[in-house]
């Protein structure tokens, strides 16, 4: 294939692009501030506490390695999160289907033994995909068939399958010798090899790379891709032209569903080694605001990820040098949601700021033109 | 004593002109019709007298007081209250709640409904409307929403109704109630304007008729017992017949698109009753009508995007079923009415929009790949063929005038083999040259030996474009000719329901 | 007490923070904003009262600040969907996630602890008034606090507030038909954040029950779901402030099953399942049911 035209971007397609990277950089920027005001407010330094982040956060080899491992999990939800918003669809499904897959990455990582390293790797990804596959068709079908509301559905099923998770955890699948409700470490053959040396970064990161790749590569250069473009912007339009809504939304939320559970078994598979309460609890939520900064691109997510690793592993330096909680991050990665989904806010007040510099005249340039009275 | 009057009111719209000056008067008790085609200027007008638009030129009086309405609730506070043509109800309330929403009796803090229930009641009884308070709106017909409307105006004090083509959604036995409550309105003191293009009715209870033509006033001080239908339909459709735009159809060819037994039935309202037609093959055959006769029902069933309840298709010969997605691949290819819901994505660029529906072939998709060099040069090749004025292929379609966004979709639509070209609309709010431009582009598309159908609501669109004509009304088509042989006066009967059915069936004259 | 009598009180006390919860979520939806937020309101006025109580030892300023806090939150969510239209079920889940984060961020600062706050005063039971002497029924509204009394009282006034007072007419018909209302002189957007920051209002009341009512602590997470599930309910009661009381009892019934029987053999987990299996259905069964606003989601100028 020629490579020069295979990617080729016009110019229009790095204005756009370059529009939604400035809305991203702003959102960040926006959020980095506000949570910068309230560490002020609560006696930090702001800027200290931000550059003792980064510092922290490319310290060494290992604090790098902190940063691609914080980032994987993050990659995985982002990454599912976003596919399904290309439809306009809000999975928050991605939690329970993470903590399913990372619950059969567990049980298949540990029971099956009879397979050699290799293949027993891809198999225990395999069956956690499928398994968040499975979980997010299902809700797909009570959307599409029974009118269900799919963010309250996935709302129950993430409780109902924190449950199950902890059930087993604690019950059945309980390790023997531990004190702890976790079950027992998978097998050997089943782990992701390590990319460093005694840090907690796995392959499972160039897995999810590949992912992205993967999904921008179909929705930039197959039908599908085409097809979910069309069905997200205009769905009437779509219709009109033979493209079915319905269908893209169980692709999408297939999708969705087999990369979140993928991103679960890659945690039990590296860095955890095996299921317990909680292990991989807030990734899904915390996909959102991934995918909102990269765009919902999955190369976006990419970066979006990485910045968030950064700010991560971060502000555990932070938190053991300071006692600035690293819940500050969770805040920023919110505000991110809200002002990218949202970017009028940042302009509106842009907007305010410039009519009060020049407040003088009465009838500001950008207000609309009076319109003739007939009273006078 | 004059209620309403409405001083050289002028109104530019960007590109047109909707009205031009335009002088009206309304007395006490009085009932003015207010009669013109589509885009005459009427909705405008009232529209100006209702506060939702601002006149650029002219003045408003109320009871010789002048007056400035910038808004409905100014208007209704003066007691000129509209009945749209959409209904401005909630299914869910009751009758008594759609109606005193917004100006509600009060007993302390709480509703009067007591008070509310009494006023209403003494209303439906004054006017004979025949209607339980408490009923919710959800189980009324249309005849009975369209009295909640009017009773809202009227527990509004309203001195003057405006309605809105108050007939277009009602049966027959429906709009006899309705001038009767008209006539009772008008006992009582208070002046209507109707808006409509139904004669008969305008003629039966109108104390005066007025006419508007693209936008200028034609005659205001019309009285009905001194006119007759033909009178006004010549006026409101005026005699500037043009058919040099018309090119004669060079070779028509057997039957190419035909259309059996089709029905359609929505919400128990027979929306199409029994419709056929044929198209041959080199020929353009034109709907004209009122819009709302059934037109966007017909679309959608000969584009696959409804389910009638009965139709055959014969493409070709063969039976052709389906959904959209079939007939668009058996090569009926289709240009939508309404452009940027239906004909683009406006947030993807030019190329995303000129494959839509062609996504999936060849040249397109490979393997399920999308062929970005052939979908940049189809996409180049449509810009030049029909002179779409872009900087490059990449911009987003909303960023294109509305002109160049039909050329596009027109583009779209026959830049690829296809059979038949089911267009709607095509220069709806677009300029001259583009106009032009589509016109020559559907001849250009019928003279390869294609077949077109055409839908519009300009009567002089579909008069020069067809070889053949088709009148709708009511879900019917009351008339099947060659545009020559009938004038366009005699035309603008048929799509009014003046004058009904008297050509042979087609049927019988097929095959020749 | 017998047992009866204490599985009444049981769940009267677990379908509280419902009741409050699907008011709040009946005024969002009767505007026709989708109500997901009220989760995130819910946390952040659980969240507000347990700090003001902390600070002040003054419950009734610990409500006050619980509902300030909800409204404050719920102006976040208008500001978004009504202002600038966003997606409501994103904006509603970004609200959410700010409450859980903003609430372990500032519970890290101020009592630099993960998960949960320190003890402090809480309402306590009116166990020593004259409804204890009331026969038969005494026992049980005895083991309730003033809360149940105030949810009682805010169930009534909102039925009277949605179907008896200008008001109300006005709000419903905003979420039914907001062209329509608009047409009669409503202004919509007004309505619009009424409706949402009675919804943040009332939602962070019900946060303040669970904070200090229940339990004399804030947890982080503590809202459990509750905005989720008093959102279904609040839907399936079709928007009727009794209907959606009843209903929440009835959930605080099968919560109060769980949380009986959690010390029996089965696992616990079976049982801690039983109220989110219940709403889950109940959402399945939502639309064929209740028919929610008409004009759900819909702005008069779209």
């Amino acid at each position: 294939m020629n490579k020069k035209k295979f990617f080729h971007i016009s110019r229009e397609q790095w204005k756009r692009a370059l529009n939604k990277v400035m809305v991203s950089a702003v959102s960040f920027i926006a959020s980095i501030v506000i949570v910068g005001i309230v560490i002020w407010i609560s006696g930090y330094s702001p800027i200290e506490t931000y550059v003792s982040m980064v510092k922290g956060a490319f310290r060494s080899q290992t604090s790098i390695a902190l940063v691609f491992s914080e980032a994987t999990p993050l990659l995985f939800t982002g990454l599912a999160f976003a596919i399904a918003f290309r439809v306009r669809l809000v999975n928050v499904g991605i939690e329970g289907q993470m903590m399913m897959g990372a619950l059969v990455g567990a049980i298949v990582g540990h029971f099956v033994t009879f397979l050699p390293h290799i293949p027993h790797v891809f198999f225990t990804m395999l069956i956690a995909g499928l398994t968040g596959m499975v979980i997010a068709l299902f809700i797909g079908f009570l959307k599409v068939k029974l009118g269900a509301n799919e963010v309250i559905i996935s709302m129950m099923l993430n409780s109902i399958f924190t449950y199950i998770g902890s059930y087993l955890a604690n019950g059945p699948l309980r390790a023997k010798v531990t004190g702890v409700a976790q079950t027992e470490i998978i097998q050997e053959t089943a782990l992701l090899s390590k990319l460093v040396p005694k840090s907690q970064l796995t392959t499972g990161y160039l897995i999810g790379l590949f992912i992205a790749i993967v999904l921008a590569f179909i929705l930039d250069q197959t039908v599908l891709g085409y097809k979910i473009r069309i069905a997200g912007n205009n769905r009437i339009a779509g219709e009109t032209y033979g493209i079915k809504a319905t269908k893209l939304y169980y692709i999408a939320f297939m999708i969705s569903g087999f990369v979140a559970a993928l991103g679960g078994s890659i945690m039990t598979q590296g860095p955890i080694t095996r299921f317990s309460d909680g292990a991989v609890a807030g990734y899904g939520f915390q996909g959102i605001s991934v995918a909102a900064l990269g765009a919902y691109n999955p190369l976006g997510v990419i970066f979006s990820s990485f910045l968030y690793g950064v700010l991560r592993a971060g502000s555990y330096t932070v938190n053991r040098t300071t006692n600035i909680p690293y819940e500050f991050v969770d805040v920023i990665q919110v505000m991110v949601v809200v002002f990218v989904s949202a970017p009028q806010i940042i302009f509106s007040v842009k907007k305010w700021f410039k009519k009060r510099k020049t407040a003088k005249p009465k009838h500001l340039p950008d207000s609309p033109a009076p319109a003739p009275d007939q009273n006078q | 004593m004059q209620i309403v009057s409405m001083h050289n009111i002028t109104k530019i719209f960007p590109g047109t002109k909707a009205l031009d000056s335009v002088n009206l008067s309304l007395g006490e008790g009085e009932i003015l019709s207010l009669l013109g085609e589509n885009g005459a200027g009427k909705s405008t007008l009232m529209n100006i007298l209702y506060g939702i638009h601002h006149p650029d030129e002219g003045e408003i009086f109320f009871r010789e007081k002048q007056v400035d309405i910038r808004k409905p609730m100014d208007a209704i506070h003066l007691g000129i209250c509209m009945v749209h043509q959409h209904f401005m109800l909630v299914p869910a309330f009751s009758i008594l709640d759609n109606i005193i929403a917004g100006a509600e009796p009060k007993f302390g803090p709480l509703i009067d409904r007591k008070k509310a229930y009494d006023r209403v009641k003494g209303l439906i009884d004054k006017f004979h409307f025949n209607l339980d308070p408490n009923v919710k709106v959800s189980e009324l017909s249309v005849g009975e929403q369209q009295r909640v409307e009017i009773l809202k105006a009227l527990y509004r004090d309203a001195k003057v109704l405006i309605l809105d083509e108050p007939t277009a959604v009602l049966t027959p036995g429906e709009v006899d109630d309705l001038l009767e409550m008209m006539r009772n309105l008008r006992r009582s003191g208070t002046s209507i304007i109707i808006i409509t293009h139904k004669l008969r009715e305008t003629l039966a209870v109108a104390d005066r008729i007025m006419v508007l033509r693209n936008g200028v006033l034609i005659r205001d001080d019309i009285k009905p017992e001194d006119t007759n239908i033909e009178e006004l339909a010549h006026l409101m459709v005026g005699h500037s017949i043009n058919l040099d735009l018309h090119r004669e159809a060079e070779h028509v060819g057997e039957v190419g698109f035909e259309v059996r037994d089709l029905s359609i039935t929505e919400n128990g309202v027979q929306k199409l009753n029994n419709i056929n037609f044929k198209i041959h093959k080199g020929e353009i055959v034109g709907v004209a009508g009122v819009e709302g006769n059934g037109q966007t029902q017909l679309l959608e069933a000969i584009t696959g995007l409804a389910s009638p309840d009965s139709m055959t298709v014969m493409l070709n010969g063969e039976p052709l079923t389906g959904d959209a997605y079939s007939f668009l691949h058996r090569g009926v290819v289709h240009v939508p009415e309404d452009r940027l819901s239906m004909g683009l994505v406006p947030d993807l660029s030019l190329k995303d929009n000129a494959i839509l529906g062609h996504h999936d072939k060849p040249f397109a998709a490979k393997h399920g790949l999308v062929q970005k060099e052939n979908i940049a040069a189809f996409t180049e090749k449509c810009i030049r063929e029909f002179n779409v004025k872009t900087p490059n292929s990449d911009v987003l379609a909303r960023a294109l005038s509305g002109g160049n966004q039909q050329k596009l979709i027109m583009a779209r639509a026959l830049s690829e083999e296809s059979e038949v070209l089911v267009v709607a609309q095509p220069t709806r709010g677009i300029d001259v040259s583009a106009s032009e431009y589509i016109h020559e582009q559907i001849f250009q598309y019928r003279d390869k030996g294609k077949c077109v159908f055409l839908v519009s609501a300009d009567l002089d669109e579909v008069y020069q474009m067809s070889d053949r004509l088709l009148v709708l009304f009511n879900g019917e088509i009351v008339l099947e000719c060659k545009p020559q042989d009938y004038t366009k006066e005699e035309l603008g009967e048929f799509m009014l329901g003046a004058r009904k059915k008297e050509s042979i069936p087609f049927a019988k004259e097929a095959d020749d | 007490m017998n047992i009866i009598q204490v599985v009444i009180a049981a769940t009267i006390r677990m379908s509280v923070p419902i009741i409050l919860g699907s008011m709040a979520c009946i005024y969002s939806s009767r505007v026709g904003v989708v109500s997901f937020g009220c989760e995130g309101m819910m946390a952040t006025g659980a969240f507000c009262g347990a700090l003001a109580v902390y600070y002040t030892n003054n419950l009734w300023l610990g409500l006050l600040f619980a509902v300030l806090g909800g409204a404050l939150i719920s102006l976040l969510h208008a500001f978004l969907h009504v202002t600038h239209k966003v997606n409501g079920t994103l904006s509603g889940v970004s609200i959410n996630l700010l409450g859980t984060a903003a609430s372990a961020l500032v519970l890290k600062i101020v009592w630099k602890s993960a998960g949960f706050s320190p003890e402090y005063r809480s309402f306590t039971k009116l166990s020593n008034t004259f409804l204890a002497k009331i026969p038969l029924v005494g026992p049980v509204l005895a083991d309730q606090n003033i809360l149940f009394y105030i949810a009682i009282a805010i169930v009534i006034v909102s039925y009277i507030v949605l179907y008896k007072t200008p008001f109300g007419l006005r709000l419903r018909m905003v979420g039914e038909n907001p062209v329509a209302a608009n047409s009669v002189g409503i202004n919509t957007t007004r309505m619009k954040y009424v409706g949402v920051l009675l919804c943040g209002a009332l939602a962070g009341l019900a946060g303040a029950y669970l904070s200090l009512a229940r339990m004399n602590r804030f947890i982080l997470d503590m809202s459990g779901g509750r905005g989720y599930v008093s959102m279904v309910i609040g839907d399936i009661g079709g928007g009727n402030p009794l209907i959606a009381a009843a209903i929440s009892i009835l959930f605080g019934f099968f919560d109060c099953l769980q949380s009986l029987f959690q010390s029996a053999d089965t696992p616990s987990q079976f049982w801690m399942i039983i109220p989110y299996a219940f709403t889950l259905i109940m959402a399945l069964v939502n639309h064929k049911i209740a028919r929610g606003p008409a004009g759900m989601g819909k702005h008069f100028d779209d």
